[in-house]
């Protein structure tokens, strides 16, 4: 036996001495963004590549006089995946997907279909389902090429600017795993984070804008600033943004900061029509004022908690009209009803595109601005 | 190879019967599940570990009317020397068939996600070659082994439980019982094509725990350890990714890794996963095919174990790892519609036929006295 075990264990020493699938870290190209755009026969791929320059202390290889501090790789095929392994024709390196961190779709295409765009990225198990996806009404691959001012790497920067949206409140953000969610769902469209090219500027700037909503496997609208602010608070990714908003006085601008807020639901099904009571909670602070009101009066805080009360959900309710006109579900109240009701929703699940338009939607907004930082305005201060 | 009687302890029974639960459950079990009820995937993971319980407890309180036997000779006492036989045989292929499925799901592991241009028979090859070793060196040294696997299992779940801590949205595995209860019912039969091997294993094992009396007792929490980790498993996927992407994953318990991370510094740990899912299935291969050879032998007559037996049994086992797996469409089919109506019959129905001929016979002996 021992005999025969050493045997086993030489034989295949001798046969399997390096992995089936070794590859060599100075043989592979690290993608870390993606941009897919359209052309008249199939897809554009352009792919942003980690230069190890840019990320190594010492210069190595031969591309001293590179002027970019990435590498750009693009070709097209019928497919996605043709056109990627076309790549292979003009990249001496293996395309490596691990370390993708951002998807961009253009406009044109997102517009045409994504079934396959999506295929193929939930399918190879390189990629991670936390990449950011996002649509751009320019070229997408233009959008990947633009040299960030702060980062290193394009992709870096994209991924920090998407992730954002918090911060914001304008923007909106989402992997691929939960992107993927609203996709397979038949009864809510997915929204995905809108990147655009701000050129008034003398270089241009990528920034976050709005959203894309899409609608079954194409994109159907775009969110302006004030909509995706909506369907943040909707959504519960509205912690740490800002709001603007006007002092009851002399309508001077005050900066309120989002602590913390949750929103709460609440579903009915009367005479086959859907409502929903939205309950919005937030803690904010004054962080900026333009006006003199002493907000440590509670009498005159609470006039601006109610201003930011409706701001709220005038917000809100832009989203829910906007869903509405649409007729897609993109701030996902049929789940709530799904959830609430599993009965009555089994009834009109297979009807509710019908129904969504005649959705009413009660908002409830509540404001507690618990810090204002000063204990009196910026206003001249006799001192006894 | 130990001379003599080999025993492990309760503990180490435990302990196997942990690993041999979860870990082809989460992996090929959840997508499969999800397909068929959705959210209620880990309402169907309770009711499966709750509806094993009783059988767990009859066989237990069979085999210890019968000391020192296992199901495969006490049979032979019970239904008589043909029909024994033929369950004795039935056991071993059974045995034999689901170490080459779950051999099947850890080769799928690797060639699906880590190592895809490597050949599914070298992987198979390799991996049988493991588990032969390991069942020449017997159960005390599997035993032994699952000691360390429970452990590395429970690490598993806390890497597991932290790297989804900031995607966890309670919201996806609501509501409950949204098919309604009869279908979830219905659906948990998918779960105990997973974990029904349980009652038949331990009427195995149960000849060389060492505590008999305790016996029970390590079952059923190796029962409940081992059920709340595959649980837990099927609740933080479902509460990280929904149930409809669960539904689109053939293993979704990889596709699972592949959307979560530890903090941006640990965001692809699908080879430490595999690393610590890793002992638990060699466990479960490692103790089917024990019962599997150990079925054959008592069948047979065969009263001492020969490299002859074990190598012939890793050939056999190759060749029918490569039939079953190796193509993937062929399997995933198999798994999820066919392999319930031949393992459930024998999971449920071998101790129920048991425990009525245990009853008859207690009766006819009554009657006699």
């Amino acid at each position: 036996m021992r005999k025969i075990a050493a045997l086993l264990i030489l034989i295949p020493s001798l046969l399997l001495t390096g992995c089936w699938n070794a590859r060599e870290i100075n043989e592979l190209g690290f993608v870390l963004s993606i941009g897919l755009d359209k052309t008249e026969d199939g897809f554009k791929v352009t792919a942003q590549m980690a230069s190890p320059e840019t990320f190594s202390k010492t210069q190595s290889g031969s591309g001293g006089s590179q002027k970019k501090p990435f590498l750009i790789v693009s070709s097209t095929g019928k497919t996605i995946f043709e056109a990627i392994r076309n790549m292979a024709a003009i990249s001496s390196r293996r395309i490596f997907w691990a370390h993708i961190k951002v998807i961009i779709i253009s406009e044109d295409l997102a517009r045409s279909n994504t079934l396959e765009i999506f295929d193929f990225f939930s399918r190879n198990p390189e990629l991670r389902l936390r990449t950011l996806i996002a649509v751009t009404p320019e070229e997408a691959g233009e959008i990947i090429e633009v040299i960030p001012e702060m980062e290193k790497d394009p992709a870096l920067y994209l991924e920090k600017i998407i992730e954002n949206e918090s911060l914001t409140g304008k923007s909106y953000s989402v992997m691929i795993k939960d992107f993927l969610e609203d996709y397979l769902d038949p009864n809510v469209g997915p929204v995905t984070s809108r990147i655009v090219l701000d050129k008034s500027k003398e270089k241009p700037v990528i920034k976050t804008s709005g959203a894309y909503v899409f609608d079954g496997y194409k994109v159907s609208a775009s969110l302006n600033e004030k909509e995706t602010r909506g369907l943040l608070w909707i959504k519960n990714k509205m912690k740490d943004s800002i709001m603007v908003v006007y002092c009851p006085e002399d309508n001077k601008p005050v900066t309120l900061e989002i602590k913390s807020s949750k929103s709460s639901y609440k579903s009915s099904l009367n005479n086959g029509i859907p409502h929903f009571i939205i309950n919005v909670k937030a803690d904010a602070s004054i962080t900026e004022q333009a006006c003199l009101t002493d907000f440590n009066d509670p009498e005159k805080l609470n006039e601006l908690s109610k201003t930011l009360e409706k701001d709220i959900t005038k917000d809100i309710q832009s989203t829910i009209t906007t869903a509405k006109e649409l007729n897609i579900d993109f701030p996902g109240l049929s789940r709530i009803m799904h959830r609430q009701h599993k009965n009555e929703w089994h009834q009109v699940s297979s009807k509710w595109e019908n129904i969504f338009k005649d959705t009413e939607v009660t908002i409830n907004a509540k404001v507690n601005i618990q810090h204002v930082s000063l204990a009196k305005p910026l206003e001249p201060i006799n001192v006894q | 190879m130990k001379k003599g009687k080999v025993l492990i302890n309760n503990k180490h029974f435990k302990d196997i019967l942990i690993c041999i639960m979860w870990p082809a459950t989460i992996n090929y079990g959840s997508g499969i599940l999800a397909r068929n009820i959705g959210r209620d995937m880990w309402v169907c993971g309770i009711i499966s570990v709750l509806s094993v319980l009783p059988f767990i407890v009859i066989i237990t309180r069979i085999g210890q009317n019968f000391p020192g036997k296992t199901i495969v000779e006490y049979s032979r006492e019970l239904l008589g020397r043909v029909i024994g036989k033929a369950l004795g045989l039935l056991l071993a292929i059974y045995f034999f068939l689901s170490a080459s499925s779950s051999i099947s799901m850890y080769v799928h592991h690797l060639t699906g996600f880590l190592l895809p241009q490597t050949p599914f028979l070298v992987v198979t090859l390799l991996h049988v070659f493991i588990i032969c070793y390991l069942v020449w060196e017997g159960p005390e040294v599997i035993a032994r082994i699952s000691v360390f696997a429970f452990a590395m299992a429970i690490i598993f779940y806390l890497l597991v439980f932290a790297a989804s801590l900031t995607e966890i949205n309670i919201d996806r595995i609501t509501p409950i019982f949204d098919t309604g209860v009869i279908s979830v019912f219905k659906a948990s039969l998918d779960t105990d094509a997973f974990i029904g091997f349980l009652p038949i294993i331990i009427a195995m094992l149960l000849p060389i725990v060492n505590d008999q009396r305790k016996a029970l007792g390590a079952a059923v929490s190796g029962l409940f350890i081992g059920g709340f980790f595959f649980i837990l498993y099927f609740v933080v996927e479902l509460m990280v990714m929904g149930p409809q992407v669960v539904a689109m994953m053939r293993i979704a318990s990889m596709d699972f890794v592949r959307a979560i991370q530890i903090t941006q510094y640990l965001h692809r740990f699908e080879s430490f996963m595999v690393a610590l899912w890793y002992w638990s299935i060699m466990i479960q291969e490692g103790i089917l095919i024990y019962c599997s050879l150990e079925s054959f032998m008592q069948t047979t007559g065969i009263k001492k174990k020969s490299p002859f037996i074990i190598i012939t049994f890793g050939l056999m086992l190759i060749a029918s790892t490569y039939y079953m797996g190796h193509n993937d469409v062929v399997f995933l089919r198999l798994r999820e519609h066919v392999w319930k109506y031949f393992s459930l019959p024998i999971d449920f129905g071998v101790p129920i036929l048991l425990f009525l001929a245990l009853g008859v016979k207690k009766i006819i002996i009554n009657n006699k006295n």
